[in-house]
């Protein structure tokens, strides 16, 4: 039976009638169109779904959309303020940290929640933050390179 | 029309005016190799054209399409490994409301489909499935509910058959045959006097060496929407072959060409799995079938299991030296598991022509075997990962034989530019065309060895053969490295062909047919494309792999595009640029062979203040035409013959392994890769560190398990299935040989497909001088301790 | 003509049709179909434990509670069993919320939905139950940490790919039937100590580690709470939750002075892969001699397996490496290794010897 909710997603509230097991990820990508939020194993392994619920990074393919009222949830599309990229955004762009870009949205946010948290990681903590999300065409380098360049630059700016 | 969106001008935008972005593209140029001209473009470390749409999650893979009324397809699948459908009774599931279409055997051709380069053969649904998971039927549904609930009702009554699995089962003359036309395909490349060869060495070693079934485990999904109207269709989907695809649907659908479009999205990581897959041709026959648009998704499961993995190879070697270690003889029998559907004779080997500067006569046997196990074919650097996994130790047991170091003797025996190249005899053959004979364009897998044995500090890690570097209680260092080469396509593969538009406002719109799986291809032909033409990079789009609007072009395979594709990218580039200066050279009045393109200024050569803008031209309005000149360049070719490009390169890696346990841990690579020229230095460095991830992680720990009764996958997901992931990622050195091609576009060779060959060559050179044995892959923790505990009770091995 | 041109399969090495295969079986049956959403349910918000307790009751097996939903809901995506539940109750709305991590008079009482991500981070459990916090940080990443519960993490099921397998692949005895495939198939991630009737194992990093501390399990039911220690929690193919009770917390006791613990888990690659056994260690030193100690191991059978004998080989012994020795060869006596995973053997050993050598250290240096 569809039940009303209202999701907060990226700043801004939305009234939505979804089935309870409707997962959040597929809420994100069919009702509001986010298609950043990406499936890839859908079993919670392999982390491209990732969004960031109050500020921390789930698996939105395990987690229902009813689970997530209440909650400030941020998408890859939240992030760029008024046309302007993250600088993590933009640092993934310079530093070339992706291919596919299958693995992005999910890479960046885990990485979005850590520098929040740890505005200066180490890279042994830039990697485990990032070891619930693959990459299989195995950018890491470049994924990690772009996030310390990320870091030096709000860190230094802040 | 493709459905990416096209947002260049916004990133282009903030690539200028961002306090973060990157400087105009003249201001970081890499050092460019000796001999280069000016190129303003090529070589550049310019971001990826569709970063922007990635990093901010606008960009479209084929699962993101939908259409208005588009029914959900979902597959029946074998549960057993070989066996008969005697009948099947679709009619509940057919009359179970929200049921559109039920599509079994007796709806497709009794003929078979066929891949191009042979990783499928078999009808679209089976009547007699060969592996446990092929493909029996299929239902559009309106949801997956009701597609789920309708598959339950399908009943079938099943004549159960003797299955193979093994390579070495299936090979037998009395093994159960997968398909009508036997198990075994085989094929030699030779040159020389095998005999007489082995007559002249010195020493003679041989090797055999196996590795264990490596899955494309795609970080991704993908998914195919077909729409039809009347008897045209259209078909979306993730590929490396929109062409191919496209090509073999028309035949096996009896529909002209011109009335299938397929247009090839992006997929994710694919490295060799989305090609022409069944599942594309399920969804074409079950859309035509329901009247409605439908789409097929796969899950994770269905990607790992069911599609495609790597040839599983058993390679045994034989090697003749002279005393100086010049090879004088090579023999060579590659076994391949084609698994079910896989239908290679060959896996476009490489390697075999890798170690003949001094002529040794050589024969490479192939053997493609099928077995009722998941479809199995090509992946990244395929054949040459798995062939050089044998020849590579069997190099090394020939040079601790002769008291050598394992530079010294590689250094001796690569090939070098000019040297002949047999590898490609057999597709001249098997297409009944005479072999021209071919050379090598350039080589330079003596810098790839020096440069990194250079930068990794060979010398001083470097203890002899199955010696470890460093003993520290039971934590051993060791190093390895290896070596290994690969084509650049190749002629076999067919003409691509490429048009560039000009638009009024100097704006161009670059259209190719190739494949997108995010190796960068969209910016590296602009980049050809800007290089030739003389634009600013900004001012192109591109358009890829729709076959509606795009040129042919070849599959996306084997490292085809930035050498092969490129070369007609710049022909066509400088089709549009000889139309451009023909309409300048009357406007300026100057003779257009006294004129030239740079930066965006159309100039005279001896007077370079005598100058137009190129966007200035392109919107004069033409004095006969009353319009401004609309421009297409266009170009269709292929490589020269008598000519071959190969890509080189050599690995060099430091592990520590763990006695206690048996875990090796990769800790660093050096990588340095003859690519000819480098048209992009970080999307080929992103390409080298992915191939490294794949070629260590099939080592280290993938391994494909199937149920030793039920042939089932047992580990078709993320969690059994273990990818290297960032914690398990080395410290990578990545460079490059400065060497320009002599047939390449600006002298580019290619690159992908290379970059996982010799990595696991060179950790198991490493095991080997880790714990003095030479294992078979995967080099599992259980593996390498089995290994310890026999040398312990049963003394070292010679 | 170009080569393209001339593609065509029959070209390709056409062999002979060979002869048919002889008649097999005949079996009916339909196929099978990889599907990943998730099954409808139908999704009640529970108020109180008791409204909780009182919906399983009512609805029995059709029924399940959900919290993080991190196993449960990558199951119902698998059709990992042969039905699955039409309702699911969420006690992340149970008021008091269950999620607290307080000091009572004889221990720590964690609530059973806490976050793991909570439990790591809780100051209390790093002071004074350290191992407790590496178990759990190594449980899984961040994603994972985040959603998934201490309760959750301890119900989760069994790691074992038959019975794990999409669409209900093998009925095995776990899920009622009367085989078990992986004894007679690839059983390399199996188990390789207690009963064979199901030789899965515990999938749980955090249950080893709670064993080790004599941690209790509080279970809520009709008739009221009762506490189970964590080692009798788990029964050869399930745990002891009846059908219409749920976890509501753990409880720690203090640990006894002198006390010393390690926590270490042995992955094929690194810390989140899923563990090939782990081990929990805690014992109480006295002058460098181990007084009494509490040996469990993860993944090496359906439930954390407590090495008794290995206890008993190190009570009243000096920690060294001669002790460490003795406890390995004690704890893998009673090992009955499969075909395909007698390397977890080797492990179980090597982790022993391991963990009382790093004992013995933090003795030394503690003196």
């Amino acid at each position: 039976m569809k039940q009303t909710i209202n999701l907060s997603v990226n700043g801004k509230d939305w009234p939505l009638e979804v089935e309870p097991h409707m997962a959040l990820s597929e809420c994100l990508r069919e009702d509001l169109a986010l298609t950043g939020v990406r499936i890839s194993c859908n079993q919670g392994h392999c982390g491209a779904c990732t969004v960031l619920l109050d500020g921390e990074p789930v698996n939105s393919c395990l987690t229902l959309a009813v689970d997530a009222v209440g909650k400030q949830i941020t998408t890859i599309e939240g992030l760029a303020r008024d046309g302007k990229l993250d600088p993590l955004q933009q640092a993934f762009i310079d530093h070339h940290g992706l291919q596919c870009g299958y693995c992005t949205p999910g890479m960046i946010l885990s990485a979005k929640a850590l520098l929040e948290e740890n505005p200066h990681p180490t890279e042994p903590e830039i990697r485990e933050s990032l070891a619930g999300n693959l990459c299989r065409c195995g950018s890491y380098q470049k994924i990690i390179q772009s996030i310390q360049a990320a870091g030096g630059e709000t860190g230094g700016g802040a | 029309m493709n459905r990416v969106p096209a947002r260049r001008p916004a990133l282009s935008k903030r690539r200028r005016k961002g306090k973060h972005a990157t400087p105009p593209v003249t201001a970081r140029r890499t050092k460019a190799p000796a001999g280069s001209d000016e190129l303003k473009v090529v070589g550049q470390r310019v971001p990826l054209f569709d970063a922007c749409e990635k990093v901010t999650g606008a960009f479209k893979y084929a699962s993101d399409i939908r259409l208005p009324g588009m029914l959900v397809g979902k597959i029946l699948r074998s549960p057993h490994p070989y066996a008969r459908i005697l009948a099947m009774d679709v009619t509940k599931a057919q009359a179970l409301p929200g049921v559109a279409a039920v599509l079994t055997p007796d709806d497709v051709p009794e003929g078979e489909w066929g891949e191009r380069s042979f990783n499928y053969r078999g009808r679209v649904l089976n009547d007699k499935p060969r592996f446990a998971g092929d493909e029996i039927a299929a239902v559009a549904a309106v949801n997956e509910h009701v597609a789920e609930a309708a598959l339950a009702l399908i009943e079938i009554k099943w004549e159960v058959l003797p299955h193979v699995f093994g390579v070495m089962d299936a090979i037998k003359p009395d093994a159960p045959q997968v398909a009508p036309y036997g198990n075994v395909r085989s094929t030699v490349v030779e040159a020389g006097d095998l005999q007489k060869g082995f007559k002249k060495a010195d020493l003679v070693v041989e090797h055999e060496a196996a590795m264990g079934n490596q899955s494309h485990a795609p970080l991704g999904r993908n998914a195919c929407v077909v729409s039809w109207e009347g008897d045209q269709m259209t078909l979306w989907t993730g590929t490396q072959t929109p062409f191919p695809l496209r090509d073999e649907l028309a035949r096996i659908l009896k529909l002209p060409q011109n009335r299938v479009r397929v247009i090839g999205m992006p997929t994710g990581s694919s490295n060799g799995l989305w090609w022409a897959c069944n599942f594309q041709f399920i969804a074409a026959y079950l859309a035509r079938k329901a009247g409605r648009p439908v789409k097929i998704e796969l899950t994770q499961e269905e990607a790992m299991a069911t599609v495609k993995r790597r040839e599983t190879p058993t390679v045994w070697g034989k090697l003749g030296v002279k005393r100086d270690g010049t090879f004088v003889a090579m023999h060579v029998k590659h076994y391949f598991d084609n698994g079910a559907h896989g239908f290679k004779a060959y896996p476009f080997e490489s390697v075999s022509d890798l170690w003949g500067r001094h002529r040794p006569a050589i024969r490479f046997e192939f053997y493609g075997v099928n077995t009722n196990t998941p479809n199995a074919g090509c992946m990244r650097g395929v054949g040459d990962l798995t062939i050089s996994f044998c020849t590579e130790p069997l190099i090394d047991k020939a040079a601790a034989a002769l008291g050598m170091d394992p530079l010294e003797i590689r250094l001796k025996n690569h090939i070098i530019a000019g040297d002949p190249i047999h590898s490609q005899k057999n597709i001249y053959k098997r297409f009944n065309v005479p072999f021209p004979g071919e050379r090598l364009t350039s080589g330079a897998m003596d810098q790839c060895i020096k440069r990194g044995a250079a930068a990794f500090g060979w010398k001083d890690k470097w203890r002899g053969f199955g010696k470890p570097t460093a003993v520290n209680g039971n934590k051993v260092r060791a190093v390895g490295m290896a070596c290994a080469c690969h084509i650049c396509g190749g002629r076999h593969l067919g003409s691509p062909s490429v048009i560039v538009k000009v638009n009024h406002d100097g704006s161009v719109n670059l259209l190719t047919g190739v494949g997108r799986m995010g190796q960068g291809v969209e910016t590296t032909q602009a980049q050809i494309a800007a290089e030739e033409l003389g634009v600013p990079l900004e001012s192109i789009t591109g358009t890829h792999a729709d076959s509606g609007v795009c040129p042919w072009s070849p599959s996306t395979v084997g490292s085809v595009n930035a050498h092969q594709t490129g070369m007609v990218t710049r022909a066509a580039a400088r089709d549009a640029k000889k139309q451009i200066l023909a309409l300048a050279g009357r406007e300026m009045k100057v003779p257009p062979r006294e004129l030239d393109i740079k930066d965006g200024w159309i100039y005279a050569k001896a007077r370079p203040k005598k100058r137009i803008a190129f966007a200035e031209m392109t919107r004069k309005v033409h004095p006969e035409w009353l319009t401004p000149p609309y421009i297409i360049g266009r170009a269709a070719g292929n490589l020269p013959v008598g000519r071959i490009a190969k890509m080189f390169m050599a690995h060099f890696v430091e592990i520590e392994l763990d006695v206690e346990t048996g875990v090796s841990k990769l800790l660093k690579v050096v990588a340095v890769h003859d690519s000819g020229r480098i048209i992009n230095p970080a999307v080929c460095e992103n390409q080298v560190a992915g191939g490294v991830m794949i070629g260590g992680g099939f080592v280290l720990s993938e391994n494909l398990v199937w149920d030793p009764k039920t042939g089932r996958v047992l580990n078709p997901n993320f969690a059994d299935y273990k990818i290297l992931n960032a914690l398990d990622a080395p410290l990578l050195d990545i460079s490059f040989a400065e060497v320009i091609d002599p047939v390449g576009p600006f002298g580019v060779k290619g690159i992908g497909e290379g970059a996982t060959c010799p990595t696991p060559s060179a950790i198991g050179q490493a095991i080997y001088n880790a714990i003095g044995v030479r294992l078979n892959a995967p080099f599992t923790p259980e593996r390498v301790l089995e290994a310890i505990k026999e040398q312990r009770t049963g003394g070292r091995a010679a | 003509m170009s080569i393209r041109d001339k593609f065509d399969l029959a070209l390709y090495d056409p062999q002979p049709a060979a002869a048919d295969c002889p008649q097999g079986p005949i079996t009916a049956a339909g196929g099978y179909a990889c599907f990943d959403s998730l099954p409808p349910f139908e999704y009640v918000n529970a108020e109180s434990v008791a409204e909780a307790v009182t919906l399983l009751r009512t609805h029995g097996a059709e029924a399940a509670l959900i919290a993080g939903g991190q196993d449960l809901l990558r199951r119902l995506r698998n059709r990992v069993h042969a039905a699955s539940p039409r309702l699911l109750v969420n006690i992340k709305t149970v008021a008091p919320k269950l999620d607290a991590i307080v000091e009572t008079g004889d221990g720590v009482q964690i609530g059973a939905l806490a976050t793991l991500r909570q439990v790591e981070s809780s100051s209390l459990v790093r002071e004074r139950y350290s191992l407790l916090a590496q178990a759990v940080h190594a449980a899984g990443p961040l994603q994972y940490r985040n959603r998934a519960t201490l309760g959750g993490d301890l119900c989760q099921q069994v790691r074992c790919w038959y019975y794990q397998a999409s669409g209900n692949a093998y009925p095995c005895r776990r899920k009622g039937g009367s085989e078990c495939p992986a004894l007679e198939g690839d059983n390399r991630q199996h188990a390789i100590f207690g009963s064979r009737d199901c030789v899965a194992v515990c999938a749980s990093d955090t249950a080893p580690a709670l064993v080790a501390l004599g941690a209790s399990v509080r279970i809520a039911g009709p008739g009221g709470e009762r506490t189970v220690a964590v080692e009798d929690f788990f029964t050869a193919r399930g745990n002891v939750l009846a059908q219409d009770e749920m976890v509501t917390g753990v409880h720690l006791p203090f640990p006894e002075s002198g006390s010393l613990g390690v926590f270490e888990k042995f992955t094929q690659a690194s810390l989140f892969d899923p563990a090939v056994a782990s081990i929990a260690v805690v014992l109480r030193r006295d002058h460098g001699v181990c007084g009494s100690a509490r040996i469990a191991f993860g993944a090496v059978s359906p439930a954390p397996w407590r090495s008794l004998r290995a206890e008993g080989k190190l009570a009243g012994e000096r920690l060294g490496a001669a002790s460490a020795g003795r406890a390995a060869e004690a704890a893998v006596s009673e090992a009955w290794p499969l075909e395909c995973n007698g390397y977890k053997v080797d492990i179980v050993r090597v982790l022993m010897r391991r963990a009382v050598l790093a004992l013995a250290r933090a003795n030394s240096s503690d003196a």
